[in-house]
């Protein structure tokens, strides 16, 4: 009778780690070498997000010059790299004029400009804001899970840089003459705009840049002719399905 | 066959439904450890906030923005020296105000239409020179970093380490900015190293890692990171001495400085 017992009670213990045991592992996610936070653009997804380019056909007596219609397409295949990542975001380009981009509720923007105290040399640099105009870290922690989720950015291309339409067509011409890729650029600040950082946390370069990023979308450097930036590797998947799951409607966060 | 009694099914029964019990619970609580909701909380009632910000009444549209900056980098130590004007080593000793930097564009329509400033916020840094490496014969300069706050108005960007007063650091300037204060920015992100005793130096984007997450810093890099700063500058001297940037070596979209623009100037600040 006692054995008996003893060996209901541990095939009952041996269930119940079984069971629970997966539960306290957590939901299964998908490796990635980004440091991603939990700020995520609203829901529902799939979500669209829609932004504007200044082009200097519409703003003609803006300074700096912006960009040509030839640019604004190339920019807006760097927000293509990542609407075809099915995850659960998309981005829409509108070349529009200021007022009507404003006016029809584009928040979010690129353009050409400057931030004449960031380090020199900078190529791009991209601000996010939260639902309530706070920034989404620290004490305002952006969380679309309690009404603070991303809401818009801004790209901006440094306007002392030199950019070029196609990097990839033009052989060694833009390195030679220190010209990036508008679309590889285009293609890593998109990654910023879901506050995504940097995958390969290097911190001297030639030292220890994290081979898991180096050929990332989302690796921190750029060079100029660089154009492997266009298309994204696993590690920027990953982190983005980590974030947003796949599309698949619902708000899973891991893919399926 | 054998037969099972109503106790055993019982038993079975109570088994698999304290482990589906178990499971549930335990879900909840790894959600609620990682700070998100089970999926089910979104799926059935999503929270849309459509309000806009108020971006309108704000000083500058970029309050409360934070910012990722993608760089071009030196491709090495060797490299290093040549994309800069100024090497010095010295103490921050004044932190300035923070203040309103230039607009990031302008236009006739732009402000209003996007519903205020386009000012970036800056901060500038006197620092004491106790050493020089390269550049200019100076005993003080100042150098303007991006971000700060003003009033309720705060920036700040990823990657982008504010120096601290009493800080003593290793810097690697650009030219100065080209608007007659004579303010020096950083000639690239690994511009800013830090002392973390009197002979060590670290990248000063590796302060906080070393501090917080040791860990995560694998162990052969760690003592190419710590560098000793006679052996680092003697790296540095031995590159610009050798007259010109690593033969062939790409400057990784970074302007190379010649000797002439800024020469050796290896001595002690007054």
């Amino acid at each position: 009778m006692v054995a008996r017992r003893t060996g209901v009670l541990t095939a009952f213990w041996v269930i119940m780690f079984a069971a629970v045991l997966p539960s306290l592992v957590g939901p299964p996610e998908v490796a990635a070498h980004h440091h991603t936070t939990l700020c995520k653009w609203d829901f529902p997804w799939p979500r669209n997000v829609n932004y504007y380019l200044y082009n200097s056909q519409y703003n003609p007596s803006q300074s700096p010059p912006q960009f040509s219609v030839q640019e604004v397409t190339r920019i807006s295949y760097g927000s293509g790299t990542w609407s075809e990542a099915n995850f659960n975001l998309y981005f829409t380009p509108h070349m529009t004029s200021v007022s009507n981009g404003f006016n029809q509720g584009y928040l979010s923007w690129v353009h050409r400009g400057t931030a004449s105290n960031l380090p020199i040399g900078w190529v791009a640099v991209t601000y996010v804001w939260d639902i309530h105009g706070n920034r989404p870290t620290g004490s305002h922690p952006c969380n679309r899970d309690t009404g603070s989720p991303i809401r818009q950015f801004d790209i901006m291309f440094n306007q002392d840089r030199g950019y070029h339409i196609d990097c990839l067509a033009s052989g060694n011409h833009c390195k030679s003459n220190n010209l990036y890729d508008f679309h590889n650029v285009a293609a890593h600040e998109f990654g910023h705009t879901f506050l995504m950082d940097e995958s390969g946390d290097w911190i001297i370069p030639w030292v220890w840049a994290d081979g898991h990023g180096s050929e990332s979308t989302m690796f921190k450097s750029t060079d100029a002719g660089e154009t492997k930036k266009r298309t994204l590797e696993n590690d920027d998947r990953d982190a983005g399905w980590r974030m947003y799951g796949c599309r698949n409607g619902k708000s899973t966060y891991t893919c399926s | 066959m054998r037969q099972f009694t109503l106790r055993q099914i019982v038993w079975v029964i109570s088994i698999f439904g304290l482990g589906s019990l178990a499971i549930i619970l335990g879900a909840q609580r790894t959600f609620a450890e990682r700070g998100e909701p089970p999926p089910t909380a979104v799926s059935t009632s999503p929270r849309v906030t459509t309000t806009p910000a108020k971006v309108g009444d704000k000083p500058s549209v970029y309050c409360g923005a934070y910012g990722f900056v993608t760089y071009p980098a030196p491709p090495s130590l060797e490299m290093l020296p040549w994309v800069s004007h100024q090497i010095v080593t010295g103490t921050v000793v004044e932190q300035s105000e923070p203040y309103w930097d230039a607009p990031t564009m302008t236009g006739p329509d732009v402000e209003t239409e996007v519903g205020g400033s386009l000012r970036t916020i800056a901060t500038d840094y006197t620092i004491r020179v106790d050493q020089r490496l390269r550049g200019e014969d100076i005993a003080t300069v100042t150098v303007a970093r991006a971000g700060g706050t003003i009033d309720d108005c705060s920036m700040a960007y990823a990657d982008e380490v504010p120096f601290q007063v009493g800080e003593r650091v290793l810097l690697f300037l650009a030219e100065p900015l080209g608007d007659s204060t004579g303010k020096y920015v950083l000639a690239t992100p690994l511009g800013h190293w830090a002392f973390i005793d009197d002979q060590t130096v670290v990248p000063a984007r590796a302060l906080e890692l070393l501090r917080e997450r040791p860990d995560e810093i694998p162990k052969d890099v760690l003592p190419q990171i710590m560098l000793p700063y006679d052996e680092f500058a003697g790296r540095l001297l031995a590159s610009l001495r050798s007259g010109a940037p690593p033969e062939g070596e790409y400057a990784g979209g970074l302007e190379v400085v010649s000797l002439k623009d800024a020469p050796i100037q290896l001595d002690t600040a007054p």
